[in-house]
Order: C-alpha cells, then structure tokens, then sequence
C-alpha cells in the first residue's frame, strides 16, 4: 500500500505529511528540553552560592565541539541542496563530513570530557568542620574569601592517592595525592574567577598529602559523578540526553549515505525530503547545543 | 513545499540527471551563500559568547545577573539564526507557524512555574544524609 501525501502536499495542509510530522515532533522536543532547562534554572536559582560551581568544564573543548555542530549543520543543508540541484557525489560528500562531525562530536564527548570527571575527586566540607581544611579553603583572615564579600569556598577537589579509600566503607579518611589549584592557593585573587585554559593539579609531596576524615564530608563525595552535587546531575542529564539525539541523528545519517540512498534512484524527490526532515531534527539538536554550551561551560 | 525551491514534482524528477551543467553549479552556489554567511556568523558569534564571559558585566553595568542575561541574549540571536534560515521558518507556512506559537507559549509558562516558585520560596530544607 502507497502511503499518501510523502512527496505531495496535502489539499488540506498544504504540506507533505513528513514535513508537518517532522515539526510537531520537534515542538514536542523543544517541550521536553523547555523542561529540563527550566528545572535547571529553578535548581540553579535556588542552590546555596557555594555549592554551584563555576568553571569546571574545559572551555576550549566545549569550543571546539559548539563549530564542529554548528559546521554538521552547515554541512546537512549543503547536502539537501545538492540533492535538489541533483547531484548525488556532492550529497555523498555532505552527508559524510555531517555524519562524521556528529561522530567527532560525541567522540570528544565521551572520550575525554566526561571521563576526566569520572578520574577526578571532589568532596564539599560540612560547615561546621570548614576551620580544620582552612588551609585549602582560605575562607578566614582579611585576604579570606568572607572578608572579599565572596561565599565561602567548602569544596576540596584533586585525586586520591588510592580510589579504594573512596569506596571502601572501612575506610575513615581519604589521602589527596594531589589537589586543583583553587584549595592549593586558596586566597589568590587569581582563583576567585574561571580560567580560559584549564590548570594542571597540584601533586603534593609525600608527607604533605591532604587528609580528609569521611566524617567531615557531606554524602556524595567520590568521583564527579550526577550524585556530587547539582550541577553535575544537570550536567549529565542534559549534556547525556543531548547526546543520545546526537547519535540518533548520526545513525539515520549514515542509513542515508549508506543503504537508505537506494532510494534516490526510484524516487529522488521523497529522498530529498527525507534529507530535509532529517536535517530539520539536526538542525533542533544544534539549536538546544547552543543554549547547552554557555549555561554550562561559561555562565 | 513552501520552501520557495522546493524539490521538483516526483514525476519529473523520477530521472535523476547525472552530471550537472555550469548553469546547475552556478545555482547551488547561489542557493547556499545564505546558509554559508549564516555559519560564519555562529561561529563568530560562538566566539563573541565565549569572550564576553570573561567580562565582568555585573560589576561594569553594576546589576546583578548581567553575565547570564548577555549570554543568553546572544545565544538567542544564534538560535533565531538557525531557525530562520537553516530550519526555514523565516519563509514557512502558517501550518508549521501555529504549533510552534503554542509550543513556545507552553514553555514559556515551564519557565513561568520557575518563577512563580521563588515568590513562595520553601525557607529550609532537610539534607537527611549530612
């Protein structure tokens, strides 16, 4: 059975059934992601000023993975109109750097961004316990945090000197081997604010390790995981699900490129339209990458 | 279609023509130097997103949030820019039009319910695991 109205418009819509299907699907996206973005506001609004953190995420990364969509997107509107003009070499061509930009995408992504949160340790200090840490805090005296109008500075982050301790629940104390540049100078006024280029941590000496007793934590320390703090939760929620569209473009891109552009041979106006609607979906995961990138990376 | 060059009836076009004239080349260069001017403009403006949090805005303008709200602003802009002329809605019908008039006004009200809850803010909160 042919289903009608793939190619041609419909009397009463005035648009082939695709086109229509395709953007009441991407207004239901745009809910979905008007969701998640509003429950991060209302998170973000509403945590503590210590508790959110700033900088975090490696800006020149965040960068280069924002051209590179934006450059899948260039390219998937270039192999719609080469489609239209009817030459199917320059389509081929298109479509591979769109689908290969998607890949190099998620390859950043997983590859380095979120594995280097998942190597590194993070733990926020119970208020109450703060003046023992002092030293990596730098929230007291007329140069501290308090005195320059700033929040207090509770967070202690670096890598173990063994993972076991972390996660094995004996264990009552957690031995930093090494720490990020924030608690080794805690006062300098060149750590109040992100840095462009991300800093090196700081390896410690043997004997001057930094001892954190597990009692002084709040739960949720360990690796940078969702369960650290907030932030981070959103941050793989969103960045996770974002990419999970991601892929999901980049497969029914390479089903076009590969199998799926039999079809231009029989019938080259409804692969051209499928060209169209599938680019109209990446075009909509460029657009929630944009919102993604400054709220997360740089605000 | 209402993209103004649109794809050609499936009648005409079930043969597709195998190598393009000098006139065809010249016409896909045309249609594509708006979507190439609006690429460099994302990338322009990605790099201006990326300067400007750099600035203090907050203490130059001396009110609170203006990094968020210039951020945003110009990450607006960026994205008015992919829909107007990558996802065509700059020259599409009232069809596509009207959804989106209503998806937009139930996501703004999402971002409404945000604001609404600040007005009757929860003073404490119980961490039970600290």
């Amino acid at each position: 059975m042919e289903i009608p109205y793939t190619v041609t418009p419909r009397p009463d819509t005035g648009l082939a059934n695709p086109k229509l299907g395709i953007w009441l699907f991407l207004a239901s996206e745009v809910m979905l992601f008007g969701g998640l973005f509003s429950g991060y506001i209302f998170m973000r609004l509403g945590a503590e000023p210590w508790m959110w953190p700033h900088g975090w995420l490696n800006v020149p990364v965040g960068t280069f993975n924002t051209f590179v969509l934006i450059a899948s997107s260039v390219t998937v509107i270039l192999s719609w109109e080469a489609l239209k003009m009817r030459n199917f070499k320059a389509f081929k061509g298109w479509m591979a750097l769109t689908w290969l930009c998607g890949l190099l995408f998620l390859a950043v992504k997983l590859s380095y961004e979120w594995p280097a949160k998942f190597s590194h340790f993070g733990a926020y200090i119970k208020k109450e316990s703060a003046e023992k840490y002092e030293t990596w805090l730098g929230n007291e005296g007329p140069d501290g945090r308090l005195a320059r109008g700033l929040p207090p500075r509770l967070f202690i982050s670096g890598h173990p000197k063994t993972w076991a301790e972390v996660s094995d629940p004996k264990a009552k104390e957690i031995v930093l081997a090494a720490i990020d540049e924030e608690n080794e100078k805690p006062k300098s006024e060149e750590n109040d604010k992100a840095h462009f280029i991300p800093r090196d941590m700081v390896h410690l000496h043997e004997g001057h390790e930094v001892k954190l007793d597990k009692a002084d934590l709040i739960y949720g320390y360990g690796p940078f995981y969702p369960k650290l703090n907030t932030y981070l939760a959103c941050y793989f929620m969103i960045t996770g699900l974002h990419g999970l569209h991601v892929l999901g473009g980049v497969l029914v891109f390479m089903y076009f490129w590969g199998p799926g552009a039999k079809l231009y041979k029989t019938n080259p106006v409804q692969f051209t339209n499928r060209i169209e609607v599938s680019g109209l979906f990446w075009h909509l995961v460029d657009l929630i990458w944009i919102f993604v990138f400054p709220l997360f990376y740089l605000l | 279609m209402s993209d103004p060059h649109a794809s050609p009836p499936a009648a005409a076009a079930s043969a597709p023509a195998h190598g393009e004239s000098d006139h065809a080349h010249g016409n896909y260069w045309h249609h594509v130097r708006p979507y190439l001017l609006v690429g460099v403009a994302l990338f322009v403006f990605t790099a201006i997103t990326v300067g400007l949090s750099y600035v203090d805005f907050d203490h130059f303008l001396g009110s609170h949030g203006m990094n968020m709200k210039i951020g945003l602003g110009v990450a607006t802009f960026k994205v008015c820019l992919v829909g107007a002329y990558f996802m065509h809605l700059k020259m599409e019908k009232g069809t596509i039009w009207r959804p989106l008039v209503f998806t937009f006004f139930f996501c703004a009200g999402l971002f409404l319910l945000t604001l609404l809850a600040f007005s009757d803010p929860i003073k404490t909160t119980s961490h039970l695991f600290h």
